[in-house]
């Protein structure tokens, strides 16, 4: 009798792992990048991957330009498992977990080779916070370095003070920090940004240039401060619940293409806000360059002026982890007199 | 005697240029005016506007869009042949590849998105094209729409408005497909002041057609400059002056505000209200109106896709 429910506990198992092997599989991906635009067009690219690589039996559906809602929204759908997978920005990730604060330090990286490095050697730590939310890390994206865009020329901090910054309402740490600083920051919903700008409400702003001109904002504030503040990192993942789903093949298959976009996005941005920049210049920016000794001015200023982010901001241990892993590139990097604005050739591990 | 030889063949050779340079102006007079008669007669949009059979337009439009090419080559100043080149090529990219694009994007991006970059390539040939006619009549405009948009379409006047907005049109499109690129996207302003001035010069052109074209501008984001007000206006104005007869406003505020405002009740009932209008009821629109509902007919069927159930409702149920 024993071995009878044995065999039909095997044959229940065998057929349970051939059904899942074989079902076909739709996984709905919200993102909040514009149809047509690049980050949009590589998701893309990614589902056809999938589809192949699978065999069809993972199907990825994009569903872009926030017809789902913004990023909270989608966040908030994710826990309902409906979409299964999102890409999401640094201002989405942030309201997941404050652990992805540590990439928006202003002025605290200065290039994607050190970025990528930090990035890195942070990811078993980031996945795991990610992990704590039923989400799936698939792979890391980027959508451009945020430049400080001004109606007047600004060329070092004092000058930014006397600027009237915009910054998210409701990020009220963000606002107090600003203020304690010296600077003079005005929340307004992204919606109201146009319109601040237009009355004057706001004269400055931190946005990548892809950005700014897709917005049309620089054509209120055609003078861009070329210091990076920060990059905006961005992440696909996928919710815990579908992902346990799939098979160890596809699961694989699906990592190996998420990696194979990280990696085309890390260029095609980079390159992306070079040609933004140009046509922004052509229709009357102004790009302000700095020396490399006035750079360095600016950010030894700014890194005594984030110290306060630990702990405060960004968990303890998490931003000594990044300042530990920033200083140690920076250092190989002195040693072996390699420049901080070298293209990234790293691909991620 | 050798010089009187020399001097005959002198003669005799500058009479021979003299004949040819004549022949060849009256060639060049002929033809000219062999094109300006039959321009007119080829080039003349009504005649696919009005086809019931899509598909015979679409296999008969490239043909007429290269011989026009080649009319253009040999008169590259012909103002009608310039036009119905922008108008033919936006036709021909949005009544036929972008609507390929939009049923393959639910099976194959691949496709779609080969699709959709020869879409972009045509629309901005379209514009090109308007660009030439303009630039006749207005040396330097096209460097001014982008450099200083709203002053440099303070010099259109009432009958430049159908090559505005074909200018405007072709313009918009090829953005919309080409937000990767950050060179095409700057333009955007240009289009707004085209349209805007359009609409100023003539607001019941082609009955509607440019209401329905703001109603696409203004869906864009705030952020942006959209406006969801704004775009509801232009709707009912499309709707009034088109007396209900055209398809674009429905699906156009359909796919603008009623998707980015998640209202799904909003969106099933303009594309159904686009699918009710018979497309032979106005002629002149048969050709739009039919592939504009063929298009709706594919977004209702994905309308799941488009739109979750709002959130209360999805957590209250535990989906």
């Amino acid at each position: 009798m024993k071995s009878v429910q044995l065999l039909i506990a095997c044959i229940v198992t065998f057929v349970s792992v051939v059904t899942l092997a074989q079902s076909t599989t739709t996984i709905r991906l919200s993102s909040t990048a514009p149809p047509n635009s690049l980050f949009d067009r590589v998701l893309k690219q990614m589902a056809s991957e999938w589809h192949k690589a699978t065999d069809g039996r993972v199907t990825l559906r994009v569903i872009s330009g926030g017809a789902t809602g913004d990023e909270s929204t989608i966040i908030r759908r994710m826990r309902l498992n409906n979409p299964q997978a999102a890409a999401i920005t640094q201002l989405g990730l942030a309201e997941i977990h404050d652990a992805f604060s540590v990439f928006g330090i202003p002025f605290f990286f200065e290039s994607d080779e050190e970025l990528l490095h930090v990035l890195d050697r942070l990811t078993p730590e980031l996945t795991d916070a990610l992990g704590e939310r039923g989400l799936v890390l698939l792979g890391w994206g980027h959508t451009g370095w945020a430049h400080f865009f001004t109606a007047e020329p600004v060329r070092n901090l004092e000058d930014l003070r006397r600027t009237k910054i915009f910054t998210s309402a409701g990020d009220d740490v963000m606002v107090r920090w600003y203020k304690e600083n010296g600077f003079e920051p005005v929340p307004l919903a992204l919606t109201d940004v146009l319109m601040g700008l237009n009355t004057g409400l706001i004269n400055a702003y931190p946005s990548p240039p892809y950005a700014a001109l897709l917005f049309q904002w620089y054509r209120q504030t055609p003078h861009m401060l070329d210091v990076a503040l920060a990059p905006v990192i961005a992440a696909t993942v996928m919710t815990e619940r579908s992902w346990r789903r799939l098979s160890e093949n596809d699961r694989q298959a699906i990592l190996k293409s998420a990696k194979g976009i990280q990696n085309q996005l890390w260029t095609e941005v980079p390159q992306q806000d070079r040609e933004a920049v140009d046509a922004m210049s052509e229709r009357g920016l102004t790009v302000a360059t700095v020396s490399a000794d006035e750079e360095r001015a600016f950010r030894t200023m700014a890194d005594e002026m984030t110290a306060s982010w630990r702990g405060r901001i960004v968990p303890a241990e998490i931003f000594d982890a990044a300042l530990r892993e920033r200083d140690a590139f920076r250092a190989k990097r002195v040693a072996l007199s390699v420049s901080p604005n070298t293209i990234p050739t790293q691909n991620f591990q | 005697m050798i010089q009187i030889a020399c001097d005959v063949r002198r003669r005799c050779f500058g009479a021979t240029i003299l004949v040819l340079v004549v022949l060849t102006c009256v060639g060049c007079s002929l033809r000219s005016m062999a094109v300006n008669a039959i321009v007119p007669t080829l080039a003349d949009p009504t005649v696919y506007l009005s086809e019931e059979d899509p598909e015979l337009v679409r296999e008969s439009l490239p043909f007429l869009l290269k011989t026009i090419e080649s009319i253009l080559t040999s008169s590259p100043e012909h103002r009608e042949a310039l036009l119905f080149a922008c108008q033919g090529f936006a036709l021909y990219a949005n009544a036929f590849l972008e609507t390929d694009a939009s049923l393959a994007e639910w099976e194959d991006y691949e496709i779609a998105d080969l699709l959709n970059g020869r879409a972009r390539r045509m629309y901005v040939r379209a514009r090109d094209y308007c660009l030439r006619r303009m630039e006749l009549d207005y040396p330097g405009i096209a460097k001014q729409l982008q450099l200083d948009p709203e002053n440099a379409v303070q010099v259109f006047e009432h009958n430049d408005v159908e090559t505005m907005y074909y200018l405007g049109g072709s313009w918009a499109l090829a953005i919309s497909l080409g937000l990767d690129q950050p060179a095409l996207a700057a333009d955007l302003p240009a289009v707004r002041a085209l349209m805007g001035r359009a609409a100023t010069l003539d607001e019941d052109y082609n009955r509607g057609a440019l209401q329905t074209a703001l109603i696409t501008l203004e869906s864009l984001p705030d952020y942006m400059g959209g406006s969801v007000d704004r775009a509801r206006q232009h709707f009912a104005r499309a709707v009034e002056l088109s007396e209900g007869l055209d398809a674009a406003p429905y699906v156009s505020l359909a796919s603008g505000v009623s998707i980015s405002g998640n209202d799904r009740t909003e969106f099933e009932q303009l594309l159904n209200e686009a699918l009710e209008i018979d497309p032979n009821e106005d002629i002149n629109n048969r050709l739009l109106n039919t592939v504009t509902q063929k298009r709706a007919r594919v977004m209702l069927e994905h309308i799941d896709d488009l739109f979750d159930m709002p959130l209360d409702e999805d957590e209250g149920s535990g989906r």
